[in-house]
């Protein structure tokens, strides 16, 4: 039995709106995600995906419900408890020119997670040179600046950094986005790559479904606020049930190598 | 795109910087050296030789007591140097923290917040004048004056400054990487907003000096018999016509300050503003 | 019979290194010309350069032509008379690139009375007629961006475009800020518009499955030369260039690879303007690279169907 490494239940976000009135942007959201695996969660803009994002990332507390990550509150437990667990879950962020620090060199940026959590110098450096291997970068990149990297390697680097601490869950909001279709690869390929090697679990937000079912085994379809439908990412692509699944699914394109050109005049 | 626009930054040294400084050391090093010299004791009374045009002995002339113009405006640069640059630094050292402060979401932020409100509401020279009054007139007082109406402008600069950056991404990965608010503030946030602060000392000076003419210009400055470039003003104004030098030279000093520390700043901007960000 | 935009030679330069380099293509009218890459291929300085708004540190050499007259070598004033009027383009964050402050319908009209000459009333009413045609029929005049969703604001950039009836309309990765969903509508709005019309249209994309439903031709651009360029039907299915067939095989949505299964990817990155290879920008990425690769750059060969390689891939 795979061990339940995060557990949402009844998550509520509301937001003050412009002129006064409340907007409720999450409405109760529930989901479940065990070891190594990882969870799709597909949602257009508006539908709080970035809200959920930073709750699970532990960032933003909800109004109402828990986030609890291998028995620990993200939220109500108290602050040694949230500490412990802190290392365990890292996040890689979607733009890839704004998630790294202008200022400092990609050592420190990488270094950062192990910083926070007490871990000694000479130690630090090798766990940071290992992450660089990691995701194939070499080691002079710990003496550069952010500026002197492409999108794709930069998002590397993020990956990198939420490496670093050996963590059991990354949350992966919208990472290949703002990428180039061959640097997407590249960078899919990769978490691909280390969820075999290292047994990670990600939580993988995407507006783009033929990313989700490439790299999900389940998947969450959000709407306005709400889980509209869940399941396993094959079958639910093959019969979605909700309409709005049913659009997204209806939005994908077809394979290009399939269907060759399907504009006639 | 974005690689195209930054080839088309060119990289020349910047005119503005280049002029700024030329100017203000065009003050700067007189004053620096009436520490350990100058023409004449500035306070040396001669009255035989009293408003003499300019001449080997006294290349600025003297004034209606027989006292070296050059050496009083020497000295009197440095007094509203020291005072600019002690308010601006005392400014700084208040405001910005208080600035990186507000940007929480308790009730010590919140006061802050009001109190900047309240602060920037007051006109600056009326707060100076109040300082005085209750202080007394003197270098201190004058110093305590000028930072006190900086202080509001530093703190909502660097609310603003901070608050911006603190919604990028790279704030977010440093707390999912377990870095505490201060932690976050020091070494992420103030790094990236040192540019903007800079220019904005930088300009403050300009204004600060000429605060400190402006009050002195009034009475409320360094009290006499200091030298001082707004007394001098003050003192010379009715000698317009007959010996227009008494007025057009402290004048043209206090200009250079501002006009340099002006320059300074722009050139300053213009400098750091495309490093920061992509 | 004179192509309506005839591009030829073209090169962008910055500080010595050339960003375009000597891009040539011909669009007619009615037309919708793909033009497909990944950053640093030069893409949105080409709709740069044909509309005239280049930064004034970069130089542009070469010629275009709209209806045989140059547009390289016009003044500023004489090309502010063709844009908007004879050539428009769309941007990709509408957010941006509309005013915020100034009522859609407006923003439409304003191009009608600065071009055409017509007074308030009558481009209002044109304006209001526009935003119709574009799918806004139940959005007031007088809504100001902020009202208004993405897909919503894209609609309004067309209105805008479409205003002065120009020949040519230049989208510059238009639907990248989308929703799927939205994408999909907004596109095939674009494409039906140009149709009706007889407009030509450049359509500037990453996104190859976009290209393929709406192109007649498609043009994929490498390090600021063209690689290929043919009928989109043709281009697709043979994938000459080795860039094409590295570029197809990435795309999630070009292959039905299996889900959690490596994508075949292209080695190295796209080389830096200033450090470009002697030889063929791709060699140091293709499989297929030779010596002879290494020497010049390889010229565009072919007669429909063109491409820019020594050893391009075999037709299946």
């Amino acid at each position: 039995m795979t061990e339940l490494l995060l557990r949402a239940e009844g998550l509520v976000r509301d937001y003050d709106a412009v002129g006064g009135a409340r907007r409720r942007v999450l409405h109760g959201i529930d989901l479940a995600v065990a070891a190594s695996e990882t969870l799709g969660i597909i949602g257009e803009s508006g539908s709080g995906k970035s809200t959920l994002a930073r709750m699970l990332m532990g960032l933003e507390a909800p109004d109402a419900g828990r986030v609890i990550f291998r028995g620990v509150d993200l939220f109500g437990a108290d602050r040694a408890a949230r500490r412990a667990i802190r290392p365990q879950i890292q996040a890689v962020f979607q733009d890839p020119y704004g998630s790294l620090d202008p200022r400092q060199r990609i050592g420190r940026i990488v270094a950062e997670p192990l910083l926070a959590s007490g871990v000694p110098r000479g130690a630090r450096e090798a766990r940071v040179l290992a992450a660089l291997h990691a995701v194939a970068l070499p080691e002079s990149a710990a003496l550069r600046y952010p500026h002197e990297f492409s999108g794709g390697q930069r998002q590397r680097i993020a990956i990198a950094r939420a490496l670093v601490t050996r963590p059991a869950l990354v949350i992966a909001d919208e990472p290949v986005s703002a990428l180039d279709v061959s640097v997407q690869a590249q960078v899919l390929n990769l978490m691909l790559d280390l969820r075999t090697k290292l047994g990670l679990a990600y939580v993988f937000i995407s507006h783009d479904l033929a990313v989700i079912r490439h790299v999900a085994q389940r998947v969450l379809v959000l709407e306005a606020g709400r889980v509209v439908e869940q399941g396993e990412t094959a079958s639910l692509l093959d019969a979605p049930q909700h309409p709005f699944t049913r659009r997204l699914v209806a939005a994908m394109p077809a394979a290009i190598a399939e269907m060759g050109v399907l504009h006639e005049r | 795109m974005s690689g195209a626009v930054l080839l088309s930054r060119s990289f020349r040294p910047h005119p503005s910087l280049l002029a700024g400084a030329m100017l203000l050391a065009l003050v700067l090093a007189p004053s620096l050296l009436s520490a350990v010299w100058t023409p004449w004791p500035p306070l040396r009374l001669d009255i035989i030789h009293r408003l003499a045009p300019p001449s080997a002995a006294h290349w600025l002339g003297t004034d209606p007591f027989g006292r070296d113009l050059l050496s009083i405006l020497m000295v009197g640069a440095r007094n509203s140097l020291i005072v600019g640059v002690a308010a601006i630094a005392l400014a700084v050292i208040i405001g910005i923290p208080a600035g990186l402060a507000a940007t929480g979401r308790g009730i010590p932020a919140m006061a802050v917040s009001r109190a900047t409100d309240l602060g920037l509401a007051f006109p600056p020279l009326l707060t100076a004048a109040m300082v005085v009054a209750v202080y007394g007139a003197g270098m201190t007082g004058t110093i305590l004056a000028i930072a006190l109406f900086n202080v509001p402008a530093f703190v909502r600069l660097t609310r603003t400054q901070a608050a911006s950056v603190l919604s990028r991404d790279f704030i977010a990965a440093a707390r999912v990487a377990g870095r505490g608010r201060a932690a976050v503030l020091a070494v992420h946030v103030l790094p990236n907003i040192a540019g903007t602060l800079v220019v904005q000392a930088t300009l403050a000076l300009a204004l600060a000096a000429l605060s400190e003419a402006g009050l002195s210009y009034l009475g409320l400055g360094v009290p006499p018999p200091a030298p001082s470039l707004g007394r001098a003003l003050a003192d010379y104004q009715t000698r317009i016509f007959d010996d227009p030098l008494l007025v057009v030279a402290p004048g043209a000093v206090i200009a250079l300050l501002v006009l340099g520390f002006n320059q300074l700043g722009d050139g300053l901007r213009d400098l750091l503003d495309p490093r920061i960000g992509r | 019979m004179t192509k309506l935009l005839e591009v030829a030679d073209l090169r962008v330069h910055a500080r010595g290194a050339a960003l375009l380099d000597g891009v040539g293509f011909s669009l007619e009218a009615g037309e919708t010309l793909g033009v497909v890459g990944e950053s640093g291929c030069g893409k949105s300085l080409l709709a740069l350069a044909l509309m005239g708004l280049l930064p004034t540190s970069l130089t542009a050499s070469g010629s275009v032509r709209l209806d045989g007259a140059d547009l390289l070598g016009l003044a500023e004033r004489d090309m502010c008379r063709v844009r908007g009027a004879r050539i428009a383009m769309v941007f990709q964050e509408p957010r941006l690139a509309l005013n915020p402050v100034q009522a859609i319908g407006r923003q439409v009209a304003e191009g009608m009375r600065l071009h055409l000459g017509l007074g308030r009333a009558t481009a209002d009413a044109r304006a209001r007629t526009l935003l119709d045609r574009v799918g806004l029929a139940a959005v007031s005049a007088d809504a100001y961006p902020h009202m208004l969703s993405g897909g919503q604001l894209q609609r309004v950039m067309i209105a805008v475009a479409l205003a002065c009836d120009p020949a040519v309309l230049i989208a510059d990765e238009f639907s990248t800020a989308l929703d799927m969903t939205t994408q999909a509508q907004i596109v095939a709005l674009l494409a039906e518009v140009a149709h009706a019309t007889h407009m030509a249209l450049m359509l500037i994309t990453h996104d190859l499955g976009l290209v393929s439903h709406v192109a007649d031709r498609t043009m994929v651009l490498y390090a600021g030369r063209v690689a290929e360029i043919g009928p989109t039907r043709t281009v697709f299915a043979a994938r000459l260039h080795p860039y094409t067939q590295g570029l197809f095989a990435a795309t999630l949505h070009g292959t039905r690879a299996a889900p959690g299964q490596m994508l075949p990817t292209i080695p190295g990155q796209v080389p830096n303007p200033f450090a470009r290879p002697a030889g063929c920008a791709f060699a140091p990425r293709c499989g297929r690279v030779r010596a002879d690769c290494e020497a010049a750059p390889p010229a565009l060969e072919g007669d429909l169907h063109r491409v820019a390689c020594l050893h391009p891939l075999p037709v299946a």
